[in-house]
């Protein structure tokens, strides 16, 4: 957030000269931060003079002095540098440049910096530094900066806002991210822009990466990581369901040179074999995890299925020191764990959780608080609202369009994978792949692909996004790697892994579920479409918003006007998700009223919300192609800025073209994330006050390029990384 | 009393016993083949309740440690029973993710196992749950009495493909539906009718040459029948 960063958060690192009194902390006239003995000195020794003067009278006197009393052992905001986000990538339309921290080590990183939003007595051309990550009171004023390539560039920055002055970073691709035994995806970063040419920290400077890295350069998440594999092709575990015993394990060769791991536990599907994700076991042993996948016992049912994956869980713990011949010993980070499923084993995963937590089920060595991360691939939903229930454990679902078996069909409750992820209520993400099939993420299963000739996206690239999703997701919750949570949201236009076809459509849903989230709207509470989730109010031009359950009202996918949520196969009757839809013909805007509780988002990052065409509708028929809309943001001095989702990549996808279940083509519901930074919009108009909201308004309509559309939207909110 | 016969799994010796998983994982392999050829996806269920098919090899079994059957939601207690391999309607025995067929024996869902995609081979196990009445106890003490005792109750099954659902759910009350109506419609017989000669007396057809046709196997668990149906389908495929 550029704009507020360089006026209002300023960063308590002081570097004052000494007797020169800041205007922010007038006592503080030694410049160190506090108001004490130094400053009463001073301000003595400038008595009857103007030198100690805090009143502005130009005579120091009883009344400074009282003044510096009244504040004396505070501690005063210094100006100190300047938090600023100059990572990033370019846009495809304005605002050209867009904050985010993630860059793949192959590409080119960005950055870029708004001239006019430098601080006075800048000088130009100004060195960038690339230095090593570093947090809170490393940043000590007067610190050489050490540029981690060798030197720092320089930039010469360009009159005409941040458009003119977007940068490449160079040569960090070249830096060792694996140095060190580093794990994480990326190599955490931060940059400075050292504004007086200094070469050391000083007043003034712009930092991207104050408390967390400024930047990640990221190995590709589809590669194989560090460490090369071992797999042990089966072992038997103790005490689990007779017949089901064997389980087959793969770790780093060189794990006993490494700390304790993360647990990983695979659970195949129906018909499927333990031995069918060698792809996938390998491929997480090489960035260090300990995986296993098992037999699963999943012809009874999801309950059976769900016991062998907590019995497994359980033996592999305790085998962990016999196992392989003790080649893992004492490896295993039992307080690290994460579930993977497939099918019927990805709704096991989740009622294995569902079961710890409704207490019907509780393991000998590990509990709920152990489970950091519940995957789903394809799960099927036999159990319903109650059971079938990631809760709040991080959830992620990784799902194909052209699945012909867990179809996504309106007339098969069972076969609705999105009920889960609906049902999740914490950190959750989802990864959609048009033209992939239930058994393209596995190795061996029959071909089920239903779709369009054409469209099939086949084994290895679904594998490939797969490897990718699964391994961001995984590090994200299991290992805080900060860098891998833009896989799961980001575009593929922003973030661009090699490997992905251009022609492959991934629709990706992110909500990090932060506490700091602030609503504006999910549609859960009030419900009359006059007024918003937060109780602000609600007016529409040239639309109506209707709210409901994210439930196909019927059996079949053809469009009817008495079935708003055409497509919508995301809930049991018993379910209680709803979301919004609208249409339109003409330009419409709905605008939601901000009350004075939600009116201050300067502490937050993202403008975030999730939207999906209506599948079949006429309109989404009629467009037939990924449709744009814009956001805009409006403060209580009329100010207002406006971004387009295009901007950001293709806009919201037009749902996978599969027939069948009446007619049309088009199959359900794709919702996918948009996260707009907040220091876009004061980009576009840096008037804009942030923390001095009064609406948020959607836009769309032929200015933005589609002439008629309809439109799903849900969880509208402001939010942060 | 429990009449045991001491027989190893490697002693049923022309019951190849490779790893199980293993040679599912071919047949899966071969099953995705063809379906590429064939372009083919997932057959449309059929309706149900529907007959089971033909049975093409069977054996008794009695085991020493019981257990409690995950395919009935009163989770009753199983002992003895038959290892049979059936030759189904390959979209019946279809292991898909939703709800599938339900192969039933009476009012008891059989258990299935590693059913294989694409393939109509299917090993089971059919629990004998009456198996505790005296008629059946009192002729355990021989082999003739226990076979023809296995055999007559085997030949007197009602083996169908019951609605679709998971065999976790079914009540012993939605089994008895199930049978009532399978009975009904004609299909819970049917199994015999096909092929006289292979069907009247299956557990005289050992095809897999055991060493004792026709004897009730008397082995340790669920994982040794498991095994034994697994080796047995396979054989009976390699045919």
């Amino acid at each position: 957030m550029k704009r507020r960063a360089c006026t209002q958060a300023a960063i308590a690192v002081g570097f004052f000269s000494a007797g020169i009194a800041t205007a922010a902390c007038p006592p503080d006239l030694d410049g160190d931060g506090l108001v004490g003995g130094g400053d009463l000195a001073l301000l003595l020794a400038g008595w009857g003079t103007p030198a100690g003067d805090l009143t502005g009278d130009g005579l120091t006197d009883g009344e400074d002095l009282t003044g510096l009393l009244s504040q004396w052992g505070s501690r005063c905001p210094s100006k100190g540098v300047l938090p600023y986000e100059l990572a990033g990538t370019t846009l495809l339309a304005a605002p050209w440049f867009s904050p985010v921290d993630v860059t793949l080590q192959s590409q080119p990183a960005m950055a870029a910096v708004d001239s006019d939003g430098l601080p006075e007595g800048s000088t130009w051309p100004m060195p960038l530094f690339v230095v090593a990550d570093r947090n809170g009171d490393d940043w000590k004023p007067g610190t050489p900066l050490q540029d981690v390539r060798g030197n720092p560039q320089v930039w010469n920055v360009n009159q005409g806002g941040r458009a003119a002055n977007i940068n490449e970073v160079r040569d960090v691709g070249l830096l060792d991210v694996a140095a060190g035994g580093n794990l994480m995806l990326g190599l955490g970063l931060d940059l400075v822009l050292d504004v007086d040419g200094s070469g050391t920290l000083s007043d003034g400077d712009l930092v991207d990466g104050l408390d967390r890295p400024g930047m990640f350069v990221s190995r590709n998440p589809v590669l194989a990581g560090p460490y090369a594999t071992t797999t042990l092709s089966s072992y038997t575990a103790s005490g689990a369901t007779s017949g089901f015993t064997t389980s087959r394990l793969y770790y780093p060769t060189s794990i006993q040179s490494l700390a304790p791991q993360p647990l990983i536990v695979i659970s195949h599907g129906n018909g499927h074999q333990y031995s069918w994700y060698d792809f996938l076991g390998t491929h997480l042993a090489s960035w260090g995890y300990i995986v296993i996948s098992h037999q699963n016992n999943t012809v009874p049912g999801i309950e059976t299925a769900s016991t062998t994956t907590l019995q497994h869980t359980a033996a592999i713990i305790s085998q962990m020191n016999t196992v392989a011949g003790g080649a893992i010993a004492n490896r295993i980070d039992p307080s690290r764990i994460g579930w993977i499923g497939h099918s019927r084993g990805g709704e096991g995963v989740a009622r294995a959780y569902d079961r710890i937590v409704d207490g019907t089920y509780t393991p000998t060595n590990y509990g709920a608080d152990d489970i950091g991360v519940v995957i789903s691939i394809a799960p099927t939903d036999f159990l319903g609202s109650a059971s079938a229930n990631p809760h709040g454990v991080p959830y992620m679902l990784l799902y194909g369009a052209a699945d012909g078996d867990v179809c996504g069909c309106p007339d098969n409750d069972i076969a609705d994978s999105f009920n889960l992820y609906e049902r999740a209520t914490g950190w959750r993400c989802s990864t959609y792949i048009h033209g992939a099939d239930h058994n393209d993420f596995n190795c061996c299963g029959f071909e089920d692909f239903a779709g369009p000739s054409g469209t099939a996206v086949g084994r290895t690239e679904a594998q490939e996004v797969q490897r990718a999703q699964i391994l961001a997701a995984l590090q994200s919750r299991l290992r805080g790697d900060l860098g891998a949570d833009e896989f799961l949201w980001r575009q593929d236009q922003s973030l661009k892994i090699p490997q992905f076809a251009a022609t492959t459509t991934i629709v990706r849903e992110f909500d990090p579920s932060g506490a700091a989230d602030q609503v504006v709207e999910d549609f859960q509470t009030n419900t009359a479409t006059t007024q918003s989730s937060s109780g602000g109010a609600v007016s529409v031009v040239n639309t109506y918003l209707g709210e409901g359950i994210l439930q196909d009202a019927n059996t079949a996918f053809t469009w009817v006007s008495s079935d708003a949520f055409n497509g919508q196969v995301r809930g049991r009757t018993t379910d209680t998700q709803r979301a919004g839809v609208f249409s339109w013909a003409d330009d419409a805007l709905i605008h939601w009223e901000l009350l004075p509780a939600l009116a201050d988002q300067s502490g937050q990052s993202h403008l975030s919300v999730r939207l999906g065409q209506g599948p079949r509708h006429t309109y989404t028929v009629t467009l037939a192609g990924p449709c744009n809309a814009a956001f805009r943001l409006v403060d209580a001095n009329g100010q207002s800025s406006t971004l387009s989702i295009a901007a950001y990549g293709e806009g919201v996808q037009r749902p996978y073209l599969r027939t069948g279940y009446g007619t049309g083509a088009g199959w359900q519901s794709e919702m996918e994330v948009f996260r707009v930074p907040l220091s876009d919009f004061a980009e576009q108009n840096p008037a804009l006050d942030l923390s001095a909201l009064v609406a948020v308004e959607l836009l769309a309509g032929p200015s933005l390029g589609a002439n008629v559309g309809r439109l799903q939207i849900d969880d509208l909110l402001f939010t942060r990384p | 009393m429990m009449h045991t016969i001491a027989i190893s799994i490697v002693a049923l010796a022309v019951l190849p016993m490779p790893d199980a998983a293993e040679q599912v994982v071919a047949a899966g392999q071969n099953a995705e083949a063809a379906a590429h050829e064939e372009g083919s996806g997932i057959p449309a269920i059929p309706t149900t309740p529907a007959a089971a098919g033909e049975v093409l090899w069977a054996r008794a079994f009695e085991v020493g440690e019981p257990w409690a059957s995950d395919f009935r939601s009163d989770h009753p207690t199983v002992q003895r029973g038959f290892i049979i391999v059936l030759k189904a309607d390959a979209a019946l025995a279809f292991p898909r993710q939703v709800a599938c067929p339900v192969l039933m024996a009476g009012d008891m869902p059989c258990e299935v196992i590693e059913p294989v995609a694409g393939s109509d081979f299917v090993a089971v196990i059919v629990p004998r749950l009456e198996a505790t009445r005296a008629e059946d106890l009192e002729t355990d003490s021989t082999t003739t009495g226990s076979t023809r005792t296995d055999a007559q109750a085997f030949t007197s099954l009602d083996l169908y493909w019951a609605t679709p659902m998971l065999p976790e759910q079914m009540t012993a009350k939605m089994g008895a539906d199930a049978l009532q109506e399978a009975r009904a419609k004609g299909v819970s017989d049917m199994w015999r009718a096909g092929e006289p000669s292979r069907a009247t007396d299956p557990l005289e057809r050992d095809l897999a040459g055991a060493a004792v046709p026709g004897q009730r196997l008397g082995v340790a668990d669920r994982a040794a029948i498991v095994a034994i149906a697994i080796a047995a389908r396979d054989a009976v495929l390699a045919r």
